[in-house]
């Protein structure tokens, strides 16, 4: 029963993982929290399904879903964020609150407040083995989220784009003195944030349905798992959403399921009591 | 500091302004509605005496969908009494209706204009529980009738308050049902419960633990769940563990469609039977996976009953939109006081007098839309509910 809650938590927790991915390339671009991260990822999903249901195939429509993500973070950037950003930081945090409401309420005015049902890309049948059982979802949805943040993590390594976007947002001056455009890095960072989302959102609507009130949880769960594995660390965010899922399936199974969502939350007390600066981020950066 | 009192003080005024603007808006509009309808169904008025029958719901704010599913169905029942002549053959019902925005507090002042100005001589309403605790205290003072087709909190008639009547199921009348039909039917005689951490779920878990002695069942194992979740393999392996002979759900319709496919990927077969999550988009959401699924109900357009057809039929033709077990209860509940009013006749009595038209209303045997409605001593309908299941996509009793 441990081996088979691990499993079930592991494939929330790369979701989560996914989503934390996306909530730390911004903070540590931009120094702040986008909390419309979780809605844009609504918006994602909901787009997916919109050409699914035009009878556009499943993996295109997964595409044309992401891209359109993509382009609405570049959007944000550049429309809203870009002219608050000289004012303070509150500010900016303000304005992604108030860009989430916007793109909440936008999607029950097009899509309605009932939950829609979201094909899924892997059969359904189950896996077992021995004792166990595994959807081919859950393989599906570790093995492309574990993909996906090597991918990443290549891309900020090896790639030429990449590293000046790690460098402008490590130190923007600096990056800026050696001829990186920070302005265009910052939009690009926001762009693939947002794709990330709707490609997490894709994943997790077959299991939970799409839904405008969806980045609820899975937003606040995103956040948690950041800070919990060190915020603006790539791999503290997968760590930490790992961590998260496999936590919330045993507490569930052990303990009560009706404390599910309080278990997150206490182990990154729990954590951040003991390590301040998350699981992997050494030095305190001195924010103020 | 000054200027915070003084723009305290500002805010404060503006708040007690709105307040009376709502207040006053509550009432004025919605009577002058009551007075032109009025007016066109009496016609037929022959002995020029009449009977107010206040109506209370939420006509506006967030609930003004069932609200005015209530109301449609109240009038429809008053307009068709009126038609023939009225109660008696020659009492018009005149309808005061007043809007209570689903809010406790307002639904106070909308029943004391009910009361107060329009003299109501029995009342329909309200709808949310929260608001028919807080308005039936102005009703009991007044010492008049009152019938809510919608409030199903139990909290409602365990008050001891003698002029409520409740013609809805309480949560603990499904249970019961659910509890007889499985054990006297279907020989079972141990279950399962999977509910959901809420008040409505919690609360049904609490009356399933209470009352399984009756019916000699056997609680094996009890589990919950919170609104969006969306993994339950572990409570299913537990339930499943347990091996009883049924599976209660005590939830809605997004998760239970979800928790049902979820047996059928885990191979986990039991028959399932449940309440709350009556709803059309079980279907749509669970597919092949909610067949056979069982759901206590106290009315469905399902039922081949001549009445219920009748009904259905009446209610989308004019209506032209959908409506819930609400509106069969409100037209039903017209029909209870018309019969109370007239027995209250027959027997020479007052019916205007309120104490007296309380009596004849509890001692109501009513034969209507959603069967035989009688009430017990706290003014609680007792009743005989249908169980419906799903197959092939489409509602089927199962038992009458």
């Amino acid at each position: 029963m441990l081996f088979q809650q691990v499993l079930n938590g592991l494939t929330n927790g790369s979701l989560y993982a996914l989503m934390a991915v996306g909530v730390t390339m911004i903070y540590k671009s931009l120094g702040m929290l986008n909390f419309a991260h979780g809605d844009t990822m609504m918006i994602g999903t909901f787009i997916t399904l919109t050409f699914i249901n035009m009878g556009i195939p499943f993996y295109l429509a997964a595409l044309f879903g992401t891209v359109c993500a993509a382009v609405m973070g570049f959007l944000l950037e550049r429309i809203i964020l870009r002219k608050v950003k000289f004012s303070s930081f509150v500010n900016l945090l303000i304005a992604t609150v108030g860009v989430s409401y916007v793109l909440r309420n936008t999607g029950m005015v097009i899509w309605g407040t009932s939950p829609q049902l979201f094909p899924s890309m892997f059969p359904e049948t189950l896996i077992k083995i021995g004792n166990f059982s595994i959807t081919p979802q859950s393989i599906g949805i570790i093995l492309i989220s574990l993909a996906i943040i090597t991918g990443l993590h290549l891309f900020f390594t090896r790639v030429k784009v990449g590293k000046c976007m790690q460098l402008a947002s490590s130190d923007a001056e600096g990056a800026a003195m050696m001829g990186v455009n920070v302005t265009y890095m910052r939009f690009l960072t926001f762009g693939i944030s947002a794709g990330l989302a709707a490609i997490a959102g894709i994943m997790i609507a077959p299991l939970t349905y799409a839904r405008v009130d969806m980045s609820a949880t899975i937003g606040m769960k995103a956040f948690a798992a950041a800070i919990l594995g060190g915020i603006g660390n790539l791999w503290g965010a997968l760590l930490g959403g790992v961590i998260l899922g496999i936590v919330e399936a045993v507490g569930a199974a052990y303990i009560s399921t009706a404390y599910r969502d309080a278990f997150s939350f206490i182990i990154l007390f729990v954590v951040l009591f003991v390590k301040p600066t998350g699981l992997l981020n050494k030095k305190i950066e001195n924010k103020l | 500091m000054k200027k915070i009192l003084a723009w305290g003080m500002a805010l404060l005024m503006a708040g007690t302004l709105a307040g009376c603007g709502s207040s006053n808006d509550a009432g004025s509009p919605a009577a002058s509605v009551a007075g032109s309808e009025a007016a066109a169904g009496g016609a037929a008025a022959s002995s020029g005496e009449t009977f107010t029958l206040g109506l209370i719901c939420p006509l506006s704010g967030s609930s003004a969908v069932s609200g005015q599913i209530l109301k449609n169905a109240t009038q429809m029942a008053v307009n068709e009494i009126n038609a023939e002549g009225g109660i008696n053959g020659s009492i018009q019902i005149v309808m005061a209706e007043v809007d209570d925005e689903g809010v406790p507090a307002t639904s106070v002042t909308a029943m004391q204009k009910l009361v107060e100005q329009d003299k109501v001589n029995a009342v329909i309403g309200a709808q949310a529980s929260s608001c028919t605790l807080a308005n039936m205290e102005i009703t009991k003072a007044a010492k008049i009738p009152q019938i809510t087709p919608a409030s199903s909190n139990v909290a409602v008639t365990q008050s001891g308050n003698p002029y409520i009547f409740q013609m809805t199921a309480t949560d603990e009348l499904h249970m019961r049902n659910i509890m007889k039909f499985m054990s006297e039917e279907k020989g079972a005689n141990s279950f399962a419960i999977l509910y959901e951490s809420s008040d409505f779920g919690t609360g049904g878990y609490n009356i399933a633990n209470n009352v399984c002695g009756d019916y000699n069942l056997t609680m094996v194992d009890s589990e919950v769940y919170n609104a969006g979740d969306t993994d339950f393999s572990v409570v299913l392996g537990k339930m499943q563990q347990a091996n009883p002979d049924f599976f209660i759900f005590w939830g809605y319709h997004t998760e239970v469609a979800m928790i049902c496919k979820q047996m059928q990927q885990y191979g986990i077969e039991y028959p399932v039977i449940g309440q709350g999550y009556n709803s059309p988009e079980l279907t749509n959401l669970g597919g092949a996976a909610v067949e056979g699924v069982m759901i206590d109900t106290a009315f469905d357009a399902a039922n081949p009953d001549e009445k219920v057809q009748e009904f259905d039929k009446k209610y989308t033709e004019q209506f032209g939109e959908g409506y819930d077990q609400n509106a069969p209860q409100s037209y039903d509940a017209v029909y209870v006081i018309k019969d109370a009013v007239e027995r209250c006749i027959a027997d020479g009595k007052d019916y205007k007098d309120g104490e007296v038209l309380n009596e004849y209303i509890r001692n109501t045997f009513w034969d209507g839309v959603t069967g035989v409605t009688t009430f017990d001593e706290n003014g609680r309908m007792d009743k005989e509910l249908l169980i419906i299941t799903i197959e092939n996509g489409e509602h089927k009793i199962v038992k009458n």
